[in-house]
């Protein structure tokens, strides 16, 4: 196993007694890209600024290439460390040149590997010919690729990345991400971006570290938080859910839907347990899409429907199979259909298990 | 001599004096301001020490004192028989007796502008600090450079319109200021208008060195102007938590000593002097205040009234029916401030001595009675004067609150049936209270402390608390100055309390 860029070692930080972070373990190797993920107030970007060394621990260590930089005790501040970042805002000055920026943490180069490093880190994100320029006649993607650009430019071994997309618009950021994803491959150097959307997060990294509250709530794969969530709060963080209570009962899950297995949990007999059931874990027969491996077949009526694009969002009223007492529940549905489906019209619809997760009512 | 031989005789003789204080003023003061204001702002910014939270107050405090203040107080202090060389002889023995520390010069003069003025610097820059470089410092912190480094490469510069800003009124009430360089017997414009008109007796001397002051006002307005130009750095403020670096113990200490400095000079020695002088040695001869703090605060309360109906009146119809020449009335009106006391003053004079003239001649052609000056002889001219000067401030200050008034809010309040009547009572007066209020205060205050155009344009025998400090402090009488001048330091307070409220107010990321 190669040796770890950065540790992280039960850090913990508070702002004013209050803890915004408890006992976090981090390891990241050379070249990886770890996102962290959270909501807003789950500590994610005061973890960045301990590792930049913009905020100080509480409690535990930040090991950095193998030397402690930071501990109780010790701090060694963010001009010492070797890391670059790239801010939310960019923070480009606004009376340099783009040059002057990107040269402006290399100025200890000589003057002509300033001018070739500066040209290098330029050319990787294809913003050559602006060398001369200011930063306040680019546009916000520009700016960002500058941003980048200089943080790069001091060759750190890490790179921090504090929410880089979240000021550009959407079509933008589907480039950007790609693009940035592409420099940080080719510089293969070990990054850390902060975000708080979960499809970037899945898109960019290799390892997603999920915060809530200052605290690591799963880390893994994108596919491991997506397919196999811990906790509900993994789950429905993920996407849209539908949540059903049920009862646990010889290995299914007996709920409105209907009899749902269960099997890769253990829970105990009469268990009651929550099921989140993702809008996209649905299929209309006879509709266009890839068949799913295992499933469940249940009638519904189309409530209403609504294109978003290449997939519909719908509503449908299913009669419960459980206690046919009840009133008819609604369930949310994202689905691929070629034709519009007609209010009040009967469906099949075929239930997709890998998108759908078993918690029991007590964890939440 | 008559007017043209006056002119003549300014000029051979005495307008390149005038140049050269008003320009050697100019660069002592821009500089020693500017060393002062942007020090004390990036310290207090970018340090935490103790006491700091009362420090950043402190340090707009030298304001409250009038530049002609700090003249008396300091020549007093400084003077032979005064206490400072007083205590030097003693240690040095009796037989001592030259006249040591000589105050009363243009070093002197540079010196105390600077250490009243300065705050003008401090409170623009630190919001600059504030406001803009600090997003840029974490960044440059990141990229590897130490905190100097980051002063010099990115805060300093990007602080440079409102350092100009800062410095541009510091150098406005330099070349306003009359008791000071009058009591220094330093020869600039302004006591060279004074002395042209009431010396020499020439309307046409005064006026046009007047011209020539005005041309150096122009320059700094258009310097201001300029500087303002490029005011369009973006600046996002998500990162402005501010994270000041702890200094205690000795070093704590040491640094609170040296920045505070500005403050002690420029306002705890006059004011600890001025009670001193006012409760231990006048203790007996005292000046009968009552007349002359009336006569203050109805001149004060009367224009502050007028400048704040004006102002409102003048925002309204702006808003209400805008147009480009009415802007521009409006930066017109603006650029009173700029103009010294003493130019106001001829400048108001001359039309309205021609307007006397004029009405006192029809009275005796017509009715056969004398008239009085009916307006130059009276208050109304100096209301007048004071108006043409502060107006700026107030409108300032009432356009800044009608400003936060969104163009929705009108518009929200007539789609729900509201007439312009009801829209101004209901919404739009409880919305601007505060700042129609601090408008008022703030030109109460100005007038109170103003020199020099009430000292032109009063009635006969008319004394207000500034004129009477002015002519106590001529008459080497500082003692029986030290109740009106403390009142006036008092009442200038106010307005200081509130600027540093909104500069708290806009502190955004601690």
């Amino acid at each position: 196993m190669s040796q770890s860029i950065l540790e992280l070692k039960q850090v913990s930080h508070s702002y004013n007694r209050v803890s915004s972070i408890q006992g976090i373990d981090l390891e990241v190797q050379k070249g990886e890209i770890i996102c962290l993920l959270g909501p807003s107030g789950s500590g994610k970007s005061t973890l960045l600024r301990i590792i930049a060394g913009l905020e100080q621990v509480s409690h535990g260590c930040v090991v950095c290439s193998g030397s402690k930089v930071a501990d109780e005790k010790n701090f060694v501040p963010a001009n010492k460390r070797d890391i670059g970042m790239l801010f939310q805002d960019f923070g480009l000055f606004p009376h340099m040149t783009v040059f002057d920026n990107v040269a402006y943490g290399i100025s200890f180069m000589s003057n002509k590997d300033q001018k070739k490093r500066v040209t290098e880190v330029l050319s990787q994100v294809g913003m050559e010919g602006f060398c001369s320029r200011f930063p306040h006649t680019l546009s916000g993607g520009q700016q960002q690729r500058i941003a980048l650009a200089r943080a790069a430019a001091p060759e750190p071994e890490i790179l921090l990345l504090d929410e880089p997309f979240s000021g550009l618009d959407s079509r933008l950021r589907y480039q950007l991400r790609r693009d940035t994803l592409d420099f940080l491959r080719s510089n293969n150097v070990a990054s850390i971006i902060v975000t708080h959307d979960p499809e970037e997060a899945m898109y960019m990294a290799d390892r997603i570290v999920l915060l809530k509250e200052g605290q690591v709530i799963q880390v893994g794969s994108p596919e491991d938080l997506y397919f196999s969530p811990k906790t509900s709060f993994v789950a429905s963080f993920f996407g849209e859910v539908n949540i059903m209570q049920g009862i646990y009962h010889h290995g299914k899950f007996a709920c409105d839907l209907g009899s749902l297995p269960c099997n890769k949990i253990t829970y105990k007999e009469g268990d009651r347990l929550m099921a989140f059931v993702r809008y996209e874990a649905f299929e209309f027969l006879g509709s266009r899409g890839i068949a799913a491996p295992e499933g469940v077949i249940f009638e519904a009526t189309i409530k209403d429907s609504h294109l978003i694009g290449a997939q519909r969002i719908s509503r449908l009223v299913v009669n419960p199979k459980i206690n046919p007492s009840c009133p008819p529940m609604d369930i949310v549905v994202k689905h691929y259909a070629t034709k519009s489906n007609q209010v009040g019209e009967r469906i099949l619809c075929r239930l997709d298990l890998r998108h759908v997760h078993y918690f029991g009512i007590q964890e939440n | 001599m008559d007017s043209e031989g006056v002119f003549q005789h300014l000029l051979n003789n005495l307008f390149f004096e005038y140049v050269c204080n008003t320009l050697l003023l100019f660069l002592g003061v821009g500089t020693l301001s500017g060393i002062m204001g942007i020090s004390t702002a990036w310290f207090v910014t970018m340090y935490s020490f103790p006491l700091k939270k009362i420090l950043e107050w402190a340090l707009v405090l030298p304001l409250a004192i009038p530049t002609y203040l700090a003249a008396y107080v300091y020549t007093d202090l400084l003077s032979y028989s005064g206490p400072v060389q007083s205590l030097v002889r003693s240690f040095m023995g009796n037989n001592y007796s030259e006249n040591l520390i000589d105050i009363k010069n243009i070093g002197g003069a540079v010196l105390l502008f600077s250490l009243v003025l300065y705050p003008y610097v401090y409170i623009s820059c630190r919001a600059a600090f504030i406001e803009q470089s600090i997003c840029f410092i974490e960044v440059a912190k990141t990229l590897g450079k130490t905190r100097i480094q980051v002063f010099i490469q990115i805060a300093l510069p990007l602080a440079r319109p409102a350092m100009i800003a800062g410095l541009s009124l510091v150098l406005m009430e330099t070349i306003a200021d009359f008791g000071g360089v009058d009591y220094f017997a330093i020869d600039t414009f302004t006591t060279g208008i004074y002395r042209a008109w009431f010396a020499m007796d020439s309307q046409v001397g005064a006026s046009q060195l007047a011209a020539c002051l005005l041309l150096f006002v122009f320059i700094l307005i258009y310097i201001e102007r300029w500087s303002r130009r490029r005011k369009s750095y973006q600046n996002t403020n998500r990162y402005c938590c501010i994270d000041p670096k702890v200094i205690t113990g000795m070093k704590g200490w040491f640094y609170l000593f040296i920045f505070s400095i500005p403050f002690v000079g420029g306002f705890l020695i006059p004011v600890v002097r001025l009670l001193y002088l006012n409760f231990i040695i006048s203790e007996g001869s005292r000046v009968v205040l009552s007349p002359l703090a009336w006569n203050s605060f109805l001149l004060a309360i009367t224009t502050a009234l007028f400048a704040g109906l004006i102002s409102l009146l003048v925002c309204y119809g702006c808003r209400m029916f805008p147009s480009v020449i009415k802007r521009q009335a409006i930066r017109f009106i603006l650029m009173g401030y700029a103009l010294p006391g003493t130019v106001i003053a001829i400048g108001v004079l001359i039309p309205f001595n021609w307007l006397d003239h004029r009405v006192g001649m029809s009275l005796q052609k017509w009715f056969q009675t004398d008239s009085a000056l009916i307006f130059s002889g009276s208050l109304f001219i100096l209301i007048f004067a004071y108006l043409v000067r502060f107006l700026s401030v107030s409108m300032g200050s009432v356009e800044a609150g009608l400003g936060k008034v969104g163009n929705s809010i009108d518009s929200a309040a007539k789609s729900l049936g509201s007439s312009s009547m009801k829209l101004i009572r209901k919404i739009h007066l409880p919305m601007i209270k505060a700042s129609f209020l601090s408008a008022m205060l703030m030109v109460f205050v100005d007038v109170m402390k103003e020199l020099p155009a009430t000292l032109i344009l009063r009635p006969f025998n008319y004394d207000t608390l500034a004129v009477r400090v002015y002519h106590l402090a001529s008459d080497e009488r500082l003692a029986d100055a030290a109740a009106p001048s403390l009142l006036i330091v008092v009442v200038g307070i106010f307005p200081v309390i509130i600027i540093s409220r909104i500069i708290s107010r806009a502190r955004l990321g601690s």
